[in-house]
């Protein structure tokens, strides 16, 4: 049945694929190369997309594979098996996590852990600033064709960037909810062709 | 109680736009506004979904749900997280094709993709400011960009790396 299978395959994932959304990526290629529940190229849209729809890209992309694999069943059936898919690769990580906040928590006033996290949390920041900067880098591109030895830079991306960047610094307002920021982004790439 | 958890996640999901876009999205809620968690705290986690299975979003929403409510929390946190995407992801999905090409969506992610971008940088700056507070610290979080930008490593060497920096700095200092 579509959805043991589903649940095994996405459970798979979700409990080897460590260290960010992209690393499940791997696992979906098979996927999609055993089943053909979508095509390749299916897949790299779906990753764009699930890149710019609200939600981890993980859990987009498990939920779009999930409706595709058992929509031949109808319209129902293949919201399920988003469902299950997603339900799926979540559980190993909820699982993981909950065993580990409550060794956290035993242990948490010990100078080793106090120690470990007071290291980690600036290693932390540094992998989040690299991870910014290369979505900044693709963000300010002119085009998504790169070649070896330029690529174009839109200065209105890096307009637009500077112009976000400061209003989030800014006393006025930086207390903006998030979401009206990328709002706003939307909007400007929209009105201004970018 | 479990509702305003389940909201609270419910508006991170709804707004999210790749992983790491969370963190401001979770300081706003967490830290600034309902309190929950420390600036400190959610570093913390931050650093262990990086290396545990699973995606760091979800990681994260478990950690502080767990804090919240225990284990029911923690599963009600994450289920928070997801159903926004999972709900926007199905109607796409029916719709997928047929928008995808025009243009017009094109130049909104392009803008999207941008403020992105500006969100990341202002959490970056705001977690520098409390966990980037002496040399050490400044050293492991270059040693830590530099090593992820220039040569990709996987970032879980990297948390594993500081861990072991992490702990042999602890037993040199007592010393």
């Amino acid at each position: 049945m579509i959805y043991l299978i589903l649940f095994w395959e996405f459970f798979k994932t979700g409990l080897f694929a460590v260290g960010g959304g992209l690393a499940t990526i791997p696992f979906l290629a098979d996927m999609v190369s055993r089943y053909g529940w979508i095509t390749q190229e299916q897949l790299a849209n779906i990753i764009a997309v699930a890149e710019s729809t609200p939600g981890p890209i993980g859990v987009n992309a498990a939920t779009y594979m999930g409706i595709s694999a058992a929509s031949e069943h109808g319209v129902l059936a293949g919201l399920l098996g988003g469902v299950v898919a997603t339900l799926s690769l979540v559980l190993p990580s909820i699982i993981v996590i909950l065993l580990i906040a409550g060794v956290l928590e035993r242990y948490q006033k010990a100078r080793v852990v106090n120690d470990l996290f007071a290291a980690l949390r600036p290693t932390a920041t540094g992998l989040v600033a690299a991870a910014g900067f290369s979505v900044l880098v693709i963000a300010l591109k002119a085009s998504l064709v790169f070649t070896p030895f330029s690529f174009a830079i839109d200065y209105r991306c890096v307009i637009l960037f500077g112009v976000l960047v400061t209003l989030t610094q800014l006393k006025w307002t930086k207390n903006l909810h998030p979401g009206l920021f990328i709002l706003f982004g939307g909007a400007v790439g929209a009105i201004w062709a970018l | 109680m479990m509702w305003r958890l389940y909201f609270t996640f419910f508006k991170i999901g709804a707004f999210m736009f790749g992983g790491y876009s969370m963190l401001p999205l979770l300081q706003r809620e967490l830290v600034d506004e309902k309190k929950w968690v420390t600036e400190e705290e959610i570093l913390n986690y931050f650093s262990i979904a990086q290396c545990t299975p699973g995606i760091i979003a979800v990681n994260t929403a478990t950690f502080v749900g767990y804090k919240r409510g225990k284990v029911w929390g923690g599963v009600v946190a994450t289920l928070g997280l997801i159903t926004v995407p999972v709900v926007l992801i199905s109607l796409i999905a029916y719709v997928l094709t047929t928008f995808a090409h025009l243009p017009i969506v094109a130049h909104i992610f392009a803008g999207i993709r941008v403020a992105v971008s500006a969100l990341i940088v202002s959490a970056v700056i705001r977690l520098m400011r409390s966990s980037v507070t002496d040399l050490i610290s400044l050293l492991l979080f270059l040693a830590a960009f530099l090593l992820m930008t220039l040569l990709s490593v996987s970032p879980i060497f990297v948390v594993l790396g500081a861990a072991v920096v992490g702990l042999a700095w602890g037993r040199l200092r007592k010393r």
